[in-house]
């Protein structure tokens, strides 16, 4: 508050919050028959609450705010407020289907049932419940300027052609080696055996963008990012038969584009892999439907020369509404979501990946023992994810004389990096390249049959 | 035709069984060569028929009354019987499949895509069937009490991308100086309009809606004559938003009204959600939005099905058709359209498609699966498009062969036009 008195009157920005505020004060003078919706958008996952998702979330209020004189509010966090004066309670139904329909496939809407709590809404009757509301339209304020008041860095916008064209220029000479990183996947045969299945290598984006693009975000956008990952693939190709990893994996996976397996570089690293490196290529669904043909022979080439193909990047979403089997890959890359945990779509997920053949499943982004739970009940047997690395971390860091000298951190980002430099703290590469056979532990009592 | 009603075209008044029933005891003695359809528009559900597309439904029917080839009779419950001479039957047929598309996302057209004579239409033959007609006249006109209602479903095709023959490769800096180039152009003239239609047998094509683009073919030719645009499938897609942005804009400042009914328009999912678009949408009139057909590419829809969901759902409740845009012989099989609760799916045809193999005979079960109802066969470039099509029961044709056939058209009913006057 007391920032904002000091600004010159004319500075002051009217904010949504205020305008709110001053809504619900005045309509608290004649309180009957006014409710207030409010839409906790802000809680959608991220990927739901772009600001295009906002703008359709508003207009799919906008016949109701104009039937019932009503007044909209998307305020800084993306919540959604309503004030709507002696709408008919069937009309506020009718819209508040209409926009959880939309979200239906977002936690925020599909967990909140039965327990009461609603998550998505909450609906305030003036007459009934004015002084909460008149809090929160307080608290909304006062938020709001403390969140204007504190500076905010901007992120940077999205790449385009000309800066695209530039990043390409600047990783031109550069050596990618530095910015390569490696994920095991486990398979747990039993869970008294564990053993590393294959290992991931990728570009960390987060070092990508530092280093050749610190003025643009390079996923801003989707094409152009895809662009800009395919013409590093022969490059990683090449750097990857350069690697300070003292013990190769049993295996290399590989995010690729369809497209690179036609070009002489991925022939060359094949070459130099075959015999002694298993090979397993991450596609992704999108890349598959621009170009089947290739996908097709280029699947039957890797499997003649003993590698596999992996369907990336795969959810209960894509599995619903594609027969994702139909591709005959050889492993299936699913990824984690805490809320898989609360058994949404279990069963039809489950029938799916009996289809798929739960042996070629792969559960992806594992970052709790939840995820590896839910896995295992469901059959599946590979898992990769921070969970995993750090239970990987800690039996290496077990078998290691020096790793009182270490953090679990410190020993995990070393075991990640693949160059000189990301390693040369670690006392004990041997041990940090070595694929130490562990078990998982044991399990909790509710869980025994 | 005798009867007398044959001038009031397609203006009819619903709540018609006692016409129809006295028509039926006239035509005792005249059922030879004469067959009707009974559209059964009554079991739709509520929330797929409008008011506006019983209209439609009925205009459909006006140049056959027109020419007097038949009779059209409106229950009151909404229901449609057409009585016609059998010499027009395909005609009548592709009307048929017109009004299915009208109101193609009802369920109980779901399960009827495939025989003739289903849920949505029964069909008679005068001569044989006259007692069973009689009769159902009987009934209706007892059971004349119900209401009408309605609503439209649409569909729609491509033919807007056009691979070009390469040389240099698309690189960054080629895309964003053709970006740049197209932001100062004026793309009006570029505007290019095909057809889709409804060919059923012999008939000629009837339009069921236009898609509006920018051919890329043409703008390579001025823009970036020696570049293979091929030469970067990303680089290309995102051309093609940058394009498809320029036709919405201009669209919304366009004054052609025919654009905005029986269109269909090429988006992708980003610019769905954009300012952009809801104003396209304020700006179309009143019920058109059922005969309006948003093209995806299945590309965008691949790379963010939950996007893709959203996108989708937004789109229906706002009463537009969705259409997965770019599949060919190959991929169909791939795209599970009753999971993707898309309306329709364009595919390119290509002469391979007639040749025996295992690609064709899983073709023609994807079709089936689809239901061919659902399919444009898009760039029909020579006659054979048209009857392979219609060989898998595919009604929706697009392309140059198309555009040729309707051409025709247009010169028989002028020249039928001058006969009369």
């Amino acid at each position: 508050m007391a920032a904002l008195e000091g600004k010159a009157p004319g500075q002051e920005v009217t904010s949504q919050e205020n305008l709110f505020l001053q809504a619900v004060e005045r309509a608290g003078k004649v309180p009957d028959g006014r409710v207030v919706l409010h839409f906790h958008l802000s809680q959608l996952r991220a990927e739901n609450r772009s600001t295009g998702h906002l703008r359709i979330a508003l207009r799919s209020l906008e016949p109701l705010a104009s039937a019932f004189r009503g007044q909209m509010f998307l305020l800084s966090d993306g919540d959604v407020v309503v004030l709507l004066t002696d709408a008919a309670p069937a009309s506020i139904d009718a819209a508040v289907t209409r926009l959880r329909r939309l979200f239906g496939n977002d936690p925020l809407v599909f967990a909140d049932s039965g327990d009461g709590e609603n998550r998505f809404l909450t609906l305030y009757d003036l007459q009934r419940d004015y002084r909460d509301l008149f809090l929160l339209a307080l608290d909304l304020e006062g938020e709001e300027r403390r969140r204007r008041d504190t500076p905010q860095r901007k992120p940077p916008p999205p790449v385009d052609p000309r800066s695209l064209g530039r990043v390409i220029a600047r990783l031109e000479n550069a050596d990618l080696r530095p910015m390569i990183r490696r994920q095991s996947a486990v398979a747990l045969a039993d869970r008294k055996s564990a053993r590393v299945a294959f290992q991931e290598f990728h570009v960390a984006i987060a070092d990508l963008q530092r280093v050749a693009a610190p003025d643009v975000q390079l996923t801003g956008n989707r094409w152009l990012f895809q662009h800009l990952s395919q013409t590093l693939d022969e490059r990683v190709l090449a750097a990857l038969q350069r690697l300070a990893v003292s013990r190769p994996p049993p295996a290399f996976s590989l995010n690729l584009n369809l497209a690179t397996l036609a070009c002489p570089g991925f022939r060359r690293f094949e070459r130099w892999l075959a015999g002694r490196i298993g090979l397993v290529v991450e596609l992704q669904l999108v890349d598959i439907f621009a170009d089947l043909a290739s996908y097709s022979v280029a699947r039957d080439w890797l499997r003649e020369r003993g590698h596999r193909v992996l369907l990336d990047g795969l959810s209960d979403l894509s599995i619903a509404l594609c027969d994702v089997g139909q591709f005959g890959a050889d492993l299936y890359k699913i990824h984690w979501r805490p809320e898989l945990a609360d058994g949404h779509g279990r069963e039809s997920l489950r029938a799916a990946l009996e289809s798929l053949g739960v042996e070629r499943v792969v559960l992806a982004r594992c970052d709790s023992e939840t995820a590896i739970r839910w896995g295992l009940e469901l059959g599946i047997g590979v898992f990769q994810g921070r969970f995993v690395d750090a239970m990987l971390t800690a039996v290496r860091m077990g078998a290691c004389e020096y790793a009182h000298r270490c953090t679990l951190v410190q020993c995990s980002q070393r075991h990640a990096a693949v160059d000189r430099a990301g390693r040369s703290a670690c006392f004990a590469k041997a041990v940090l390249d070595g694929y130490q056979p562990f078990g998982l532990p044991p399990r909790r009592a509710k869980e025994k049959s | 035709m005798s009867g007398g009603h044959g001038m009031d075209g397609a203006q009819a008044i619903i709540g018609q069984e006692p016409r129809f029933l006295d028509y039926m005891h006239r035509l005792e003695d005249h059922k030879r060569g004469r067959r009707a359809v009974h559209v059964h528009i009554a079991q739709l559900q509520a929330e797929s028929r409008h008011e506006n597309h019983l209209g439609l439904a009925v205009n459909s029917f006006d140049d056959l009354v027109k020419r007097t080839l038949g009779q059209l009779f409106q229950m009151s419950n909404g229901d449609l019987i057409f009585v016609f001479r059998a010499s027009v039957l395909d005609e009548v047929e592709s009307i048929v499949v017109k009004l299915r598309f009208l109101f193609g996302e009802d369920p109980l057209l779901a399960d009827d895509q495939d025989q003739p004579s289903g849920p949505f239409a029964t069909w008679y033959d005068v001569e044989k069937d006259y007692a069973t007609l009689l009769k159902l006249a009987q009934r209706l006109q007892m059971a004349a009490k119900q209401q009408r209602a309605y609503r439209v479903a649409k569909t729609r095709a491509p033919e807007a991308r056009r691979a070009p023959a390469p040389t240099e490769p698309l690189t960054p800096e080629l895309l964003a100086s053709v970006e740049e180039a197209l932001a100062q152009a004026d793309l009006a003239n570029h505007l290019r309009r095909q057809s889709v239609c409804v060919i059923v047998g012999h008939a000629q094509p009837k339009r069921l809606f236009d898609e509006v683009f920018i051919s890329i073919a043409d703008l390579r030719q001025t823009l970036l004559p020696k570049v293979n645009l091929a030469s970067s499938p990303w680089l290309f897609q995102h051309l093609t938003e940058t394009l498809d942005r320029r036709v919405l804009s201009l669209l919304i400042k366009g004054d052609d009204r025919s654009l905005s009914r029986d269109a269909s328009i090429n988006l992708n999912l980003a610019t769905m959600l954009s300012e952009q678009f809801l104003v396209y949408d304020d700006n179309l009139p009143h019920n058109a939005r059922g005969s309006i057909v948003l093209e995806l590419q299945k590309t965008d829809i691949y790379a963010d099905l939950g996007l893709y969901q959203f996108a989708r759902d937004f789109a229906h409740e706002r009463d537009y058709r969705i259409c997965v845009d770019g599949l060919n012989h190959l991929t169909l099989p791939y795209v599970d359209r009753q999971r993707l609760g898309a309306d329709l799916l364009k595919v390119v045809w290509s002469p391979e498609m007639t040749e025996p193999s295992p690609a064709r005979d899983a073709f023609a079960e994807a079709v089936k699966r689809a239901g061919p109802s659902h399919i444009v066969l898009c760039r029909c470039d020579d006659p054979r498009a048209v009857d392979f099509g219609q060989e898998l029961g595919i009604g929706l044709f697009q392309g140059r062969h198309v555009e040729i056939m309707l051409d025709a058209a247009d010169d028989q009913k002028l020249a039928r036009g001058r006969r009369r006057t």
